[in-house]
């Protein structure tokens, strides 16, 4: 080749590099460090979280427990349903229903996914939980849920060969009187469903660290993604409320949902629960707690006053593309829905005297559906282990 | 229209001339879809009365109750009688203009506020004369009870009153407590005390008994209602501030029928109904839409009589001089469809009691919402620049904001903060817009960093008084926390606290405080009291009630606006009686219930009177000059006027309450223009409403205020995260130093953190033994901490604070309020986490 035509074919070959690699890059070209930052603060990593109120919650024969008796019927009164009869594993560990069907109708609250639930502080879409295995013990008695008794989980337990087996492997740990089995179902199902946590989402492999700095990786999300993320952290301000690798700030806030036309009452929601928190049977400060001062502390930190009527728990937004319905009481079929909701606010509730906690974000169409893109890059589908 | 319930109803009702039309509008025709899916507007059987003296009108009925099926007895408060009338409206007969005092002297109705009968007995509670008046049914005197005082058996401002089996049991509002008596007169109880504790009360308002025997009180700023068995033993207590079920807004009433607890829930404009052990059962009840129009839309419904077998129900709308009654067939059908108050008002200004103008600056208290709105009027209308306050009792938060001083050059408004007894001082902070691109900030209901937020200084009152002399107690050593104010006098008795109302400052710096407890004024200078006087009765130089006061255009005499003496007092400094104007009635020169007083700019005197609804000029020898202006809805007409101020340019500022906007006249009693929100459909009224409602906000920066500007606030935010752990700043009122420092990056968003706190004289950084109060607030959001950090003190000045937690991005404001018991000071800092 001549003296000409190389720098010429160099020159081309870089232009067509250049080309593609721009292409690449597009959605990424003025993604700037300080939205990298952001987005690396949505990266999975580790549950760091620790119930010092349930001693069996990494004990492998609790896990093992819980494990059996989250499939198993015989927790119920009319040994019909298990745990995993509303919190099916094929669909997240939630329900695939926009409502769970009870015992007496339908139940008035979405059942909530499973998934990373253990890295939440507060249980039930109340927040009237302040433990996980506190959440499971109500549910196994209560008579729209479960139906079930103390007396027949504790008969369970012993009549079972493989449970008594499991039961003689735990340690000691703060159940007492009459509802001991119970609180040991409860804290075994826990530890359970403590294992079940998010996996990495393609999200989380788009970014990665190169020479101490943090990138996005080419190629792994697509330009409208990319763009979805930024109003997720930009001017849709989703983050304010759904942050952390969880996307969830484990609080509670009243969006001024409307109300339908058709319920009859509104729910007070957090207002409610909180009130009740430090006499919980099954929490932190009661007997069955295995650090009643860690429990104290907790639920003292909670205001109880007006401002948390009609408050609930902001969920995680891992699942959401899998998730059947959406908010506390399940009004919205797709995301699209939600979506639309905080675009505009049509409709929203505030009390005369109150602001709003939100404001309209104005989504256009497109920009409705990059959102909508970027929050189903996180889905996945959990396999029951 | 953005963030606001209405949605598709805003735009309807900016397009009606707010208190255009007074004739009702059927509830049976709903403008609005959404009318239909929430019944609680339910249309009453019949409503009736009109603003009037005549028999068949009113001037600001405050109760009623069932004489028989088919008569009402009405305290028609303005009118100072009882009017019979019949349950279609039609004025029978009244009464009160001869009764006798609990003296024994021939009197008249002063200020009748409530009333209560039963078979054998018609009770009658007078604000004004802080009396009880028992008659029987042909109207007979039977008994008065009270007289001012603090006493076992005297009263001060009662404003409820019912009839159990045999007692009599009063609500005294002015002593914070209630009083039961028998029917003879003989005082059977007496409990509660100022407090937001359990069987304390704040302002109780209406009273009733129950078939057991039981009592229960609203207890209206505490947002309550208390339940007590007949010796005072607390039995129950519910409500919280808030519009939903079971959520109260200054509870004005409550009325035992059967199993059924009635209460009007004033400023939530509707009733609820509950089961005697509280539990929420139905409501009824909307604030209008159209200005004034009932048919089943309650405005400020402020009692209710119910019948025997709870078949009928009369409810009593002061603003409006009428009644509606609904019939239990029709309250039947109200379905619980939708249990908060709210959502369908548009407009957010509850013109409240008083405007206050130092230079440029106009700040309005607006009581309804516990806050204190703050406008810029160096133009010709004047622009809402901020809103302070909000309620509660923590710094910078107020209940029941009354009189106000404002310090332009200082940027300091001076409010007292009468529900939480303290005189708090707000400090007003310039937003050049610039400054603020990217710092989103509300105009909300909370302070905000764009405009004002340093709640600067509270000084706690309870100054004890004894015959007239101040009588100083020794000086505690932890509050000389500063050479320019020794103030340190200590809160002995509660006989002995103050109940502060009207404030005003004089030409010369002092000021001039107004207490309800026992009728008296104190005269302030540097926070010491200097003088006092005054005291409870009818004689030169005694009050029955100060509601406001001003100075002469030479700052040597004090006007005084004592309404239950149907006078204006002229004093000297000092409150020696230099003469006085005024007689009761409705001609010209004589007064109903007069209200707001403005003067020492032109040497004339300018008064407002709520029910006669007009403003008269005296000279400031108390000569009458003239009186304008009529009760109306039109421009120019005013309804239930309240607090008048003068501007440097002679204009004068008066609230018109019941048509919800300002007014603003000549000297010469011109017309010149509304305020607020008159006119939605000017492009001024809309960009109000955008100022009220958008967000993020609009910062507007005052031209005339005044020296801290928001950027050294700004630089504190952007910390990084290896500096982020220790901070120092000065209390906002410059006598303390606080220094924290952290164990977690103070800008960490997950971290929960722990802050070691210690607290310094700024005079000589000496450490002072103080109490501290620690929370945060994101300006942005309106909202605080959402998780309860714990104080504890670790030595004279030194705290660790645990558990503090910002888990949302953006601009926080941390606050230290740091308590010497007498004095609250804050001290603050942004941070910016991430």
């Amino acid at each position: 080749m001549n003296a000409l035509k190389r720098p010429f074919l160099y020159a081309s070959v870089w232009l067509v590099l250049a080309v593609f690699l721009s292409q690449s890059f597009a959605g990424q070209r003025t993604i700037g460090k300080e939205e990298i930052d952001a987005l690396v603060r949505l990266r999975l990593t580790p549950n760091r979280n620790v119930d010092l109120t349930n001693r069996l919650e990494r004990i492998p024969a609790a896990i093992d427990l819980g494990r059996r008796l989250f499939f198993d019927p015989r927790l119920s009164g009319n040994k019909e349903r298990s745990c995993s009869t509303c919190h099916k594993p094929a669909h997240s560990f939630g329900e695939s229903l926009r409502l769970s069907p009870g015992l007496n109708g339908q139940i008035s609250r979405k059942t909530p996914s499973l998934v990373g639930v253990g890295r939440m502080r507060w249980f039930f879409h109340d927040g009237r939980s302040d433990t996980l295995w506190g959440q499971a013990a109500e549910v196994i008695e209560s008579p729209h849920e479960m139906g079930g008794n103390r007396a027949a989980v504790a008969s369970l337990l012993k009549s079972e060969a493989s449970y008594r087996q499991l039961v003689s492997q735990l340690p000691s740990h703060g159940a007492t009187g009459d509802g001991a089995a119970l609180v040991t179902a409860a804290k075994s199902l826990a530890a359970y469903v403590n294992t079940l946590d998010f996996s990495p989402s393609r999200f989380d492999r788009a970014l990665t660290k190169t020479e101490g700095r943090w990138v996005l990786v080419s190629g792994v999300l697509s330009d409208d993604e990319v763009a979805g993320a930024r109003l997720f952290i930009g001017r849709a301000r989703c983050v304010a409320c759904h942050r952390g690798p969880a996307l969830s700030d484990s609080l509670f806030h009243n969006l001024g949902l409307p109300v339908p036309s058709a319920r009859s009452e509104l729910d007070p929601g957090r207002y409610a629960a909180a009130t009740g928190l430090s006499s919980r049977e099954f929490g932190g400060v009661g007997a069955h707690s295995d650090d009643r001062s860690s429990g104290r502390r907790k639920v003292e930190s909670v205001f109880a006053d007006g401002s948390s009527w009609g408050a609930f728990r902001t969920p995680s937004l891992r699942n959401v593309g899998s998730a059947s319905s959406f908010m506390h009481d399940g009004r919205f079929g797709t995301l699209e829905d939600v979506l639309a909701f905080y675009s505009k606010l049509e409709g929203q509730q505030v009390g005369h005297h109150d602001s709003g906690l939100l404001s309209p974000i104005d989504l256009s169409d497109i920009e409705l559906s990059q959102l909508a893109s970027f929050l189903r890059v996180f889905s996945e589908k959990q396999a029951a282990k | 229209m953005r963030g606001f319930a209405c949605g598709y109803h805003t735009a309807l009702i900016f397009t009606l001339a707010l208190g255009g039309a007074v004739a009702p509008s059927l509830a049976g025709e709903p403008p609005f879809p959404n009318e239909l899916l929430y019944p609680n507007v339910v249309p009453p059987t019949r409503q009736f009365g009109t603003y009037g003296q005549g028999l068949g009108a009113f001037s600001e009925p405050t109760g009623a109750c069932f004489l028989s099926p088919d008569r009402l007895a009405i305290v028609d408060t303005g009118n100072r009688r009882v009017q019979v009338v019949s349950i279609d409206g039609e004025g029978l007969y009244d009464f009160g203009e001869k009764t006798e005092g609990a003296d024994g002297k021939p009197s008249s109705f002063v200020s009748p506020t409530a009333i209560a009968c039963d078979e054998k007995t018609i009770a009658i509670a007078d604000a004004g004369s802080s009396e009880v008046h028992l008659f029987d049914k042909a109207g007979r005197l039977l008994k008065t009870l009270g007289g001012f005082g603090t006493q076992a058996g005297r009263l001060n401002e009662p404003s409820g009153i019912a009839i159990g089996d045999d007692v009599i049991a009063v609500s005294d509002t002015g002593n914070n407590r209630v009083q039961v008596f028998d029917r003879e007169g003989r005082l059977k109880a007496a409990f509660g005390a100022y407090g937001t504790g359990q069987a304390q009360l704040n302002r109780p308002l209406g009273i009733a008994v129950d078939g057991s025997g039981d009592i229960y009180v609203a207890d209206s700023l505490n947002n309550r209602i208390q339940k007590f068995n007949a010796s005072g033993s607390l039995l129950k207590s519910w409500g919280d501030w808030g519009s939903h079920a079971g959520f109260f807004a200054t509870p004005s009433s409550v009325t035992s029928r059967g199993q059924h607890v009635y209460v009007t829930d004033l400023t939530n404009h509707r009733i609820q109904v509950f089961d005697r052990h509280g539990n929420f059962l139905f409501q009824w009840g909307r604030h209008p839409v159209r200005g004034h129009e009932g048919q089943g839309r309650t405005h400020y419904p402020w009692a209710l009589a119910v019948n025997e077998d709870e078949s009928k129900f009369a409810l009593v709308e002061p603003v409006e001089n009428r009644l509606q009654i609904f019939e239990k067939v029709e309250l039947a059908k109200t379905k619980n469809v939708n249990d908060s108050a709210w959502w369908d008002k548009a407009t957010r200004f509850h013109y409240g009691s008083r405007p206050e103008i130092g230079g440029n600056l106009m700040a309005i208290s607006e009581p309804d919402t516990h806050s204190v709105l703050v406008f810029d009027i160096s133009n010709d209308v004047p622009t809402l620049v901020s809103r302070l306050g909000g309620r509660g009792s923590s710094l910078g938060k107020l209940i029941e904001p009354s009189g106000m001083v404002v310090n332009e050059s200082k940027g300091e408004i001076l409010v007292t903060d009468a529900g939480n007894l303290r005189l708090q001082t707000l400090g007003l902070v310039k937003a050049p817009s610039a400054e603020l691109a990217g710092v989103s900030t509300p105009l909300g209901y909370l302070t905000d960093l764009g405009r004002a937020v340093k709640a600067t200084h509270t000084a706690f009152l309870g100054v004890p008084v004894s015959d007239g002399k101040v009588n100083v107690e020794k000086v505690e050593k932890f509050a000389a926390i500063s050479s320019a104010r020794p103030l340190t006098v200590e809160l002995k008795s509660a006989e002995r606290v103050i109940y502060p109302g009207a404030l005003k400052r004089a030409p010369d710096g002092e000021l001039y405080l107004y207490d309800q407890g026992q009728a008296r004024i104190l005269v302030l200078r540097d926070g010491v009291v200097r003088t006092s006087f005054g005291g409870y009765g009818t004689e030169p130089g005694k009050f029955r009630s100060v509601h406001n006061m001003s100075f002469s255009k030479d700052g040597k005499r004090l006007f005084v606006v004592d309404p239950y003496n149907f006078r204006v007092q002229i004093l000297d400094r000092d409150g020696i009686f230099i003469s006085a104007f005024g007689r009761p009635g409705h001609a010209d020169e004589e007064f109903s219930s007069i209200f707001g007083i403005t003067s020492g700019l032109d040497g004339f005197i300018y008064i407002t009177d709520e029910t006669k609804h007009c403003i008269y000029k005296y000279t400031e020898e108390g000569k009458f000059v003239a009186r304008w202006s009529r009760w109306g809805t039109e421009p120019g007409e005013l309804y239930k006027p309240k607090g008048i101020a003068q501007d440097a340019r002679g204009r004068l500022y008066l609230l018109s309450f019941g048509n919800h906007r300002g007014e603003i006249y000549s000297t010469e009693g011109k017309h010149l223009g509304s305020f607020g929100l008159a006119d939605p459909d000017t492009s001024r009224g809309k960009e109000v409403m955008e100022i009220l409602t958008s967000r993020p906000a609009y910062a507007v920066s005052a031209k005339s205020m005044l020296q801290r500007d928001v950027s050294s606030l700004l630089n504190a935010t952007r910390v990084s995260k290896a500096t982020a752990a220790a901070l120092q700043m000065t209390s906002n009122a410059d006598n303390y130093v606080v220094r924290v420092s952290s164990s977690q990056p103070l800008s960490s968003m997950d971290a929960t953190k722990t802050l070691l706190v210690s607290v310094a004289r700024k005079v000589d950084g000496k450490p002072i033994d103080v109490e501290l109060e620690f929370s945060a607030s994101m300006p942005a959001h309106n909202h605080g901490l959402l998780d309860r950090p714990q104080v504890k003190k670790t030595g004279a000045g030194k705290f660790e604070i645990a558990g503090v937690t910002t888990p949302m991005e953006g601009l926080w404001e941390l606050y230290f309020d740091i308590h010497n018991r007498l004095e609250n000071e804050r001290a603050q800092a942004a941070i910016f986490v991430r």
